[in-house]
C-alpha cells in the first residue's frame, strides 16, 4: 500500500505578514508582561507592543532564524521603551529635575533619621528569595507609587541593569541627579515594603 | 560628598545605596563600616534595602498581567493589513 507523507514546506511560501503574525502568537504575552513591568501603563504597553510587531514586520527579511525570535523581539521592544523613558523625562522641565527634594524629608538636620521614619526590625529571613505572589504584588504596588523619573531610574538600573553612567546618558541628566533619584526611590520602596508588607 | 570622619545616618543611607552598584573608596567603606556597627537604624536599612534588590528581578515572572480584551486582536489585525 502506498503510503503518501506529508512534506513540510520551507516558510518561504508564507508572507512576512503571515511570518510575524505568528511571532505575535507566540511572544506576543511575554513581551506585554516585558514592558507593563517597566512602563506601568497598559496602553502604554500595548502600543509598545504593536510597535515591536510593526518594526519586526519592516525588518523581518534581516532576522536571520539563527537567532532566538524571542531575543530579537525583546531588543526591539528594549528600545521602544528607552524611547518612551526619554520622552517621559523630557517632560520634566528641568528645574523641577534639579529641585527635586533630596533625601532631606527622611532625616532630620543632623542628618540622623527621623523618628518616624527609622528602619523597624523585620522578622524575616533576608536571605530568603520570596515566593508569595502576594509579596510580589505588593513589591508591584510599591514601585508604581514612585514618581516616574524614580521609577524610570530604578527599573533601568534593577530590571535591565543599566550602568549608571549610561543611565544618565539615556535619560539626559546628570550624575547627581541620578544618585539623588534613587536614593529617594530606594527609601520610599523600603518604606512602603515595611508599612504594607511587614506590618500586614 | 562633604563627610567628616563619621558619617551621619543620611550619608550612611547614600554610602548604603552607591555600593549596591558601585565599588566604595576604601575611606568611605571604612567609615561605613564603622557607622553600621554602631547603628542598628542603618544596619536594618542595609539589610533591607539588600533583601529588596535581591528579590526584585523575579517581579518579572511574578507578576503577570494580560492585554486588554479584544487589544490583541486589533494589534494582529494591523500586522495583517501590512
Amino acid at each position: 500500500m502506498k503510503v503518501t507523507k506529508q512534506v513540510q514546506m520551507p516558510d518561504q511560501t508564507k508572507t512576512d505578514s503571515e511570518r510575524v503574525s505568528e511571532l505575535f502568537k507566540s511572544h506576543a504575552d511575554y513581551l506585554f508582561n516585558f514592558a507593563i513591568t517597566r512602563v506601568n501603563d497598559t496602553h502604554i504597553a500595548e502600543d509598545l507592543v504593536q510597535d515591536t510587531f510593526m518594526a519586526a514586520l519592516r525588518n523581518i527579511k534581516n532576522f536571520e532564524s539563527r537567532s532566538k525570535e524571542s531575543t530579537w523581539l525583546t531588543a526591539i521592544l528594549k528600545n521602544k521603551i528607552i524611547d518612551y523613558y526619554r520622552k517621559k523625562v523630557r517632560q520634566y522641565h528641568k528645574e523641577s529635575i534639579d529641585d527635586l527634594r533630596s533625601v532631606e524629608d527622611y532625616f532630620d538636620e543632623d542628618g540622623k533619621w527621623n523618628k518616624s521614619d527609622r528602619p523597624q526590625k523585620w522578622h524575616i529571613n533576608y536571605n530568603e528569595n520570596i515566593e508569595q505572589k502576594e509579596f510580589y504584588d505588593i513589591l508591584n504596588n510599591c514601585l508604581n507609587r514612585l514618581n516616574e523619573l524614580q521609577r524610570i531610574a530604578f527599573t533601568m538600573k534593577h530590571f535591565d541593569d543599566i550602568k549608571s553612567e549610561d543611565i544618565c546618558k539615556e535619560l539626559k541628566i546628570t550624575s547627581s541627579n541620578y544618585w539623588v533619584i534613587i536614593h529617594r526611590a530606594k527609601l520610599q520602596l523600603r518604606k512602603c515594603m515595611e508599612v504594607k508588607w511587614v506590618n500586614n | 560628598m562633604k563627610m567628616g570622619l563619621m558619617l551621619s545616618c543620611k550619608e550612611t543611607s547614600e554610602l548604603i545605596i552607591k555600593k549596591d552598584t558601585e565599588e566604595l573608596k576604601f575611606y568611605d567603606r571604612m567609615r561605613l563600616m564603622m557607622h553600621l556597627s554602631m547603628c542598628k537604624f542603618c544596619s536594618l536599612f542595609e539589610k533591607q534595602n539588600n533583601f529588596i534588590n535581591s528579590n526584585i528581578k523575579a517581579l518579572d515572572d511574578k507578576v503577570v498581567k494580560e492585554f486588554e480584551p479584544g487589544s490583541k486582536e486589533k494589534i494582529l489585525q494591523n500586522i495583517k493589513n501590512n
